[in-house]
């Protein structure tokens, strides 16, 4: 039985959701591009990160296994294609952790309503906990301490607290390719009820109407929009 | 007035923002801040305390209130002006940790190249007395550094504080500017002698290139 079920969970899964090293490859890339651009932190791609460094020291050790029987030539394309698979991987999580850094502190305690940790992979977490409280600690030292309590904390009350902050990063503004037609008009806050997207479309809207619909908020093969 | 040293420091942060390295840390006007704070502080709570003596229609006919809040104001922007100005530094700090600069050695190195145009002293890590960074930022640099570690040691074949820019080519020519000894590659040990010149798998050499010993060819 456990056989047959196995055979009925591949087929419930139709192969187009499966994903290749190929595809992996092409996700990050476009996550990558994306990060880049986008005003907000996107959801840490947990599984495809996963994916993608077990099959990278798969790859490694392959090299180091077989480098007797390979001809030098394969090696080295080998190698090339790892040297950029590691650099893909390098840029795009220092991009997080650039945003990281920038977003922190006076952002921070009000997490829950935006979602910020939940975007955050663990170690991610775990860097941000930190870092706030290395920078608390240094301002501590230097000359919070020497203020009366009340002004010793490091946040300022700000107008709207951490719903504000997405709301400036909504109004932001993005450039994005559009990855498939939608049927309808997409509401673009103007005064027209909206416009229509075609694929292969380079349009350039406020972040808060494509975010939902963003590559990174939403799965890869629902995605309607990337970054440029 | 009031204030004014505050704009200094902030001052100092922005143009440090066009800066490759750290200018040497405002002691003197950091300290004269904080001195400022806590006067502003105690100037704060006697008014307190005559404005619960006099009651409230009396301190305000005498402008008291007004006092306290404005005390208030100028003691927040105080604030304001040495987090801008701590951040930024920072934030300096992070980046050069990241991009593998040692940033207390690199600071001593600064002074160094000077003294050794001049007197053709050892440049050391010490940098002696002469640091760009305030005691308090050295051990942040070195708190960040460990965080920096612990955070990049999650990744066992990614090294994350590696060169930004896409690789091109597997294997490059460098050029040796520093001895730096014998380095084991793949393809067996290099000695790496002032002005010689090598050809060899980038991933290898990475960390010396940023570390300064070795050059990139084109």
């Amino acid at each position: 039985m456990d056989d047959l079920s196995d055979i009925l969970a591949e087929y419930n899964h139709p192969p187009t959701q499966r994903s290749t090293p190929e595809s992996d490859i092409s996700l990050l890339s476009t996550l990558y591009q994306t990060e880049l651009s986008s005003p907000s932190l996107l959801p840490h791609p947990s599984e495809l990160i996963e994916r993608i460094t077990t099959a990278l020291s798969a790859q490694l050790t392959y090299l180091e296994t077989s480098s007797d029987t390979l001809a030098a030539f394969t090696g080295v394309i080998l190698q090339t294609e790892i040297e950029r698979i590691k650099w893909l991987l390098r840029v795009y999580l220092r991009v997080r952790i650039a945003k990281l850094d920038k977003i922190q502190s006076s952002d921070l305690p009000a997490d829950h309503q935006t979602g910020l940790w939940s975007r955050m992979s663990l170690e991610e977490a775990a860097y941000v906990k930190r870092h706030v409280r290395l920078l608390q600690a240094h301002y501590t030292r230097i000359f919070l301490r020497d203020f009366p309590e009340r002004l010793r904390c490091m946040e300022e009350q700000r107008v709207g607290g951490a719903e504000g902050l997405e709301e400036l990063e909504g109004d932001k503004a993005v450039v994005c390719r559009v990855r498939k037609d939608v049927r309808g008009l997409v509401d673009v806050g103007d005064d027209r009820g909206g416009i229509r997207l075609f694929e292969g479309d380079l349009v350039l809207l406020r972040w808060r109407y494509v975010r939902e619909m963003c590559v990174g908020f939403v799965g890869d093969d629902k995605a309607v929009v990337e970054l440029v | 007035m009031y204030g004014d040293l505050g704009l200094k420091l902030v001052q100092h942060a922005k143009r440090a923002q066009s800066l490759q390295t750290l200018p040497p840390y405002q002691t003197e006007l950091v300290r004269a801040i904080t001195r400022e704070c806590r006067g502003l502080q105690k100037d704060s709570d006697d008014l307190q305390v005559q404005h619960q003596e006099l009651g409230r229609e009396r301190a305000q006919e005498l402008g008291i209130e007004v006092n306290i809040y404005l005390t208030g104001v100028l003691l927040n922007r105080n604030k304001r002006c040495l987090m801008a100005y701590h951040r930024q530094r920072a934030d300096k700090i992070e980046e050069l940790l990241w991009s593998g600069v040692d940033v207390t050695e690199a600071v001593g190195s600064i002074h160094g190249d000077g003294r050794n145009a001049m007197g053709g002293e050892e440049d050391g890590p010490g940098g002696a007395g002469k640091s760009s960074l305030s005691p308090e930022e050295e051990d942040y640099a070195r708190q960040y550094n460990d965080l920096l570690a612990a955070y990049k040691g999650q990744w066992t074949d990614v090294d994350l504080t590696g060169s930004l820019k896409p690789p091109k080519d597997l294997f490059i020519d460098v050029r040796v500017l520093k001895d730096a000894g014998e380095i084991q590659t793949e393809y067996g040990a290099l000695t790496l002698t002032k002005n010689s010149q090598f050809y060899v798998r980038q991933g290898d050499v990475e960390r010396l290139i940023q570390q300064g010993f070795l050059q990139k060819l084109n």
